[in-house]
C-alpha cells in the first residue's frame, strides 16, 4: 500500500516536473517571436524536437536574450525620449526663429519709421493753407458782409 | 457827458456836473476811436466763436482744421491788404509747423468732409496719396503691417454699408461713436480713425478732473495714496 502510495506520488511529481517544463517550452517559444529573430527561431524549433536539457540550455540563452532584449527597449526608448526632446527642442527654436521673424517685422516696421521723416517735419507732407480749401467753405460763424465793406 | 472838461483839477463839489477826464474825452469824440473798436469787433468775433467751439470738450481734430479754413476763408475777403496778407501769413507760419496730414485725414476720415470740402487738382491732395499716410499711421501706431486699410478705406469712399449716409446719420454728429462701432467690419480703418477722432483738442474733458482734484489735495490732507484719490475721485 505504501508502495503504490510512493508511486503513486512520484508518478505526480513527475507530472509536474513535465507540466513545468511544457510551461517552460512554451514561454520559451513565446519569448523569440516577439524579439522577431529568425535564428533563434529556428533554434526553438529544433529545440522543441530536442531533449529538456538542449530546452534548458536555449532556455538560458532567450533568457539572456530577453535581457538584451530588455535592454535594447530600454536603449530604444532612451531613443524615443532623446527623439522627443530633439523634437521638443527643434519646436523651441522654431517658436524662437518665429518671434525673431516677428522681431524683424517690427524691427522693418520701426526701420520704416526711422527712414521716414516725421510728418511734422517733411516737406512732402506740406500744403499752402490758403490753397487747399474750396471757395465759399461753410462757417459756424456769422460774418456780415456790410461789416467786411466797411470801408 | 462827451464834451471835455474845463474846469480846474481841484475836487468837484457834489452839485457839480459829472465830466470825463480830458484825455479820456477826447478819445471818445475821436471818430477813427470808434471805427477801430468795430473793426476789432469784426476781426475778433470769429476767433471768438471758434475758440467757443474748440474749448468744448467734444471738440476733435477736424474742427480744428475746419477753424483754419474758416480763418483763411474770412482774411482771405478782409477788406485792409496790409492786415490781410499779413494774417494770412501769419496761418501759414503756423500752419506749416504742424502734422498736417493727421488735420487732413481728420477731414477725409468724417463722413460729412471726406475730400469735398479740399479744392482739386492741389498736387499730392487726392485720396491716394491721403491713403499713404493712413497706411503710414496704422503701422506706427498698431506695429503691424497694414493688409486691408486701403479695401476698407475705398468701401468707406464710395459709401458702402455701413458708411452709408442713413447708417453714420444715426449717430447724430458722434463720429467716434460711429468710428468705435463700425471698428470690427473696418478693422485698420477704424483704428486708425478711433485714434484721430479720440484726440483731445483742449483740456476740457480733464479740467473737471483738476478741479475734484484741487479740492481733495488740501493742506491738511496732502498724503491719500493714488489709488486712494482714484476710488474718491470715482465715487
Amino acid at each position: 500500500m505504501s508502495k503504490l502510495h510512493a508511486s503513486i506520488t512520484h508518478q505526480h511529481r513527475v507530472n509536474e516536473v513535465e507540466d513545468i517544463h511544457k510551461q517552460q517550452s512554451t514561454e520559451n517559444i513565446a519569448g523569440p517571436i516577439t524579439v522577431n529573430d529568425n535564428n533563434l527561431d529556428l533554434e526553438i524549433s529544433e529545440g522543441n524536437s530536442t531533449d529538456i536539457q538542449v530546452l534548458n540550455n536555449n532556455n538560458e540563452d532567450n533568457l539572456e536574450e530577453e535581457e538584451e532584449t530588455n535592454d535594447v527597449s530600454q536603449v530604444s526608448d532612451w531613443n524615443r525620449l532623446i527623439s522627443e526632446w530633439e523634437n521638443l527642442l527643434l519646436q523651441e527654436e522654431e517658436a524662437d526663429l518665429l518671434s525673431t521673424n516677428n522681431d524683424d517685422g517690427e524691427l522693418e516696421i520701426n526701420e520704416l519709421l526711422f527712414n521716414q521723416t516725421h510728418p511734422a517735419l517733411d516737406n512732402v507732407a506740406k500744403w499752402q493753407i490758403t490753397d487747399i480749401f474750396v471757395e465759399n467753405l461753410e462757417v459756424p460763424f456769422f460774418i456780415d458782409e456790410n461789416d467786411v465793406n466797411i470801408a | 457827458m462827451y464834451e471835455s472838461c474845463t474846469g480846474s483839477s481841484s475836487y468837484r463839489r457834489p452839485n457839480e456836473p459829472l465830466y470825463l477826464p480830458a484825455n479820456i474825452s477826447s478819445i471818445l469824440l475821436d471818430e477813427s476811436w470808434w471805427l477801430s473798436l468795430s473793426k476789432l469787433v469784426l476781426v475778433l468775433k470769429p476767433y471768438c466763436i471758434m475758440l467757443d467751439i474748440l474749448q468744448s470738450n467734444k471738440a476733435r481734430l477736424h474742427e480744428v482744421l475746419g477753424g483754419f479754413g474758416y480763418f483763411v476763408e474770412f482774411w482771405k475777403k478782409y477788406y485792409e491788404p496790409e492786415l490781410r496778407e499779413k494774417m494770412l501769413n501769419r496761418l501759414q507760419s503756423r500752419w506749416h509747423n504742424w502734422e498736417q496730414p493727421l488735420l487732413l485725414l481728420s477731414w477725409l476720415l468724417h463722413p460729412d468732409y471726406q475730400m469735398k470740402k479740399f479744392k482739386e487738382n492741389i498736387p499730392n491732395l487726392n485720396h491716394v496719396y491721403l491713403s499713404k499716410w493712413l497706411i503710414f499711421y496704422y503701422e506706427a501706431w498698431s506695429n503691424i503691417k497694414s493688409q486691408s486699410i486701403l479695401r476698407e478705406y475705398e468701401k468707406f469712399r464710395k459709401k458702402q454699408y455701413p458708411f452709408d449716409e442713413n447708417t453714420i446719420n444715426q449717430f447724430n454728429e458722434d463720429i467716434l461713436g460711429f468710428w468705435v462701432w463700425v471698428t470690427p467690419t473696418a478693422k485698420e480703418l477704424g483704428y486708425v480713425a478711433q485714434h484721430i477722432f479720440g484726440i483731445c483738442v483742449n483740456a476740457a474733458s480733464v479740467e473737471r478732473l483738476w478741479s475734484c482734484m484741487g479740492s481733495l489735495q488740501t493742506k491738511r490732507r496732502n498724503r491719500l495714496d493714488v489709488s486712494n484719490y482714484k476710488h474718491v475721485l470715482f465715487l
